[in-house]
């Protein structure tokens, strides 16, 4: 498990993964101070609310690109059958994999929760900011590496793996036209249909909200312990999912 | 060797075209307006992507330089105030606890040349504190000096003087827990005077400097003599008349 875990940190050290994301994300960052700077009032959370929301979706963006190349050169080169020869079982390949991208994710929000704990005004809030990010991270690398392995393919791999990143984040803009909007004609289909889909999408709405780290965790909208419980479950449903896939292939 | 040329040719060509057009359209302008209008709750939800603060801080920057980006100004005047105040509406419904778009309403917006677009701010204000007083009691003051200095409707700043004062928050100081006593008497209501700084002085007597406790005390027995129809130059003058 190990040596397939250095082999994935090593893949990402080799694409230049580190370099160029923590180059963006400096840029990102410096971009929110200058832009913070043009607020007539509040310049300190208008920054770290900027840097912290646009870091989050680069450090995504990043994981989902990564994810989708790495695994389909596995694919082009054969290197999966390589490894899959050796004394490894599926589940450990899998389990392994997606170990190595939880940590490629851990060290690529390393900098961003720097920043705001340096930019922001709640110590607790960037705490428990940074800590959902992490977990939306392992929650979407889950996602991606089972979309990769199954269809093998880099681009149908991001543009599912960003789709579901969106469709994550809208799931509270869904209820609530679900529970809110108009209930006759086609949305009598279609409601129960966004209903369902709510019920098996993440709820990475609840993540990484910008708030706590302007005013703090207030009572009402620590939603860490969700966030927490939601990756509890979903990770191993998709690491099962995947391996379910990858054993039903032949190499 | 011609395909060469050919090629070569079309590509000059094609260049020499794109030169042409840009030149030619290099006034076209796209469609400009100095506030757009507001966003629909629905529209918004999508737009948070679940992070309505992040929303709130693009929003609010836009709404401080709208009708001052792509090379134009816009007069203060010039801007449509009730519609300012939908977008103040808007941001309130992202995060009410912000002062940012507080500021845009008190001390940028204010600045036009229309005083009479002025009221829409006052009454936003007015409607917007009792949703976060404890963040935004401030700008009270704010609305009291803009509705007495700047629209001479003193009644209108009694009332938003009285509902500063109705606020105890622990870090008011203590004229704006004052200026309900103080509106009240230049609008000739000393019982009301007194009675706000009598509730003042109760709550704060401790806490407040020896000076300022004498200045209260003295304040309500100067109001109470004036309820009872005492002339004004049995007092020390408190304050200024009003122009």
């Amino acid at each position: 498990m190990i040596p397939t875990i250095r082999f994935v940190l090593v893949t990402a050290l080799r694409d230049r993964l580190f370099a160029s994301l923590f180059g963006l994300l400096a840029v990102t960052i410096g971009i929110s101070v200058f832009l913070g700077g043009g607020a007539i009032m509040e310049s300190r959370e208008m920054a770290v609310v900027y840097a912290a929301g646009g870091a989050r979706v680069f450090v995504m963006l990043g994981l989902i690109v990564f994810t989708a190349f790495h695994v389909e050169r596995l694919y082009d080169t054969r290197e999966i059958e390589a490894i899959l020869a050796r004394a490894i079982s599926r589940e450990s390949f899998v389990v392994s994999y997606w170990t190595g991208l939880a940590v490629i994710g851990i060290l690529l929000v390393l900098p961003v929760a720097v920043a705001v704990f340096t930019l922001g005004l709640s110590v607790m809030g960037a705490v428990y900011w940074s800590v959902s990010i992490v977990l939306e991270a392992l929650m979407l690398v889950a996602f991606v590496l089972f979309c990769a392995l199954t269809m093998e393919r880099a681009i149908p791999t991001i543009f599912a793996g960003v789709g579901f990143y969106v469709l994550a984040r809208l799931v509270s803009f869904l209820l609530g036209i679900v529970l809110h909007g108009r209930r006759s004609g086609v949305n009598e289909v279609i409601n129960p249909i966004f209903k369902f889909i709510s019920f098996i999408v993440p709820r990475l709405d609840l993540a990484g909200q910008t708030r706590w780290l302007v005013y703090g965790v207030e009572t009402n909208t620590s939603f860490l312990g969700l966030i927490a419980a939601q990756a509890a479950i979903y990770v191993p449903l998709l690491l099962l999912a995947t391996i379910f896939d990858l054993r039903r292939k032949n190499f | 060797m011609t395909r060469s040329v050919i090629l070569t040719t079309l590509l000059i060509v094609a260049f020499l075209g794109q030169l042409a057009f840009g030149y030619r359209i290099s006034g076209v302008r796209p469609p400009w307006e100095v506030l757009p209008p507001t966003p629909s709750p629905a529209a918004l939800e999508a737009s948070a992507f679940g992070d309505k603060e992040f929303l709130y801080r693009v929003l609010v920057l836009d709404l401080q330089n709208f009708g001052d980006t792509g090379g134009h100004s816009t007069r203060m005047a010039d801007y449509d105030m009730p519609r300012v105040v939908d977008w103040l509406k808007v941001l309130d419904s992202l995060d009410v606890d912000a002062n940012h778009h507080m500021m845009l309403a008190t001390q940028y917006f204010v600045f036009t040349q229309d005083l009479t677009k002025l009221d829409d701010l006052i009454r936003y204000v007015q409607e917007e504190v009792p949703l976060s007083p404890a963040r935004h009691w401030r700008w009270l003051l704010e609305a009291v000096y803009i509705a007495q200095m700047k629209r001479h409707n003193l009644p209108w700043a009694l009332e938003l003087a009285k509902q500063l004062s109705s606020y105890d928050y622990p870090d008011m100081p203590i004229i704006a827990r004052q200026m309900g006593a103080f509106m009240s008497e230049r609008t000739g209501d000393y019982a009301g005077a007194a009675a706000i700084m009598s509730r003042v002085l109760a709550a704060h007597e401790k806490d407040a400097l020896p000076g300022e406790a004498d200045f209260m005390r003295d304040f309500i027995e100067s109001m109470n003599q004036r309820a009872a129809g005492a002339p004004r130059e049995n007092e020390r003058g408190l304050l200024p008349s009003l122009p």
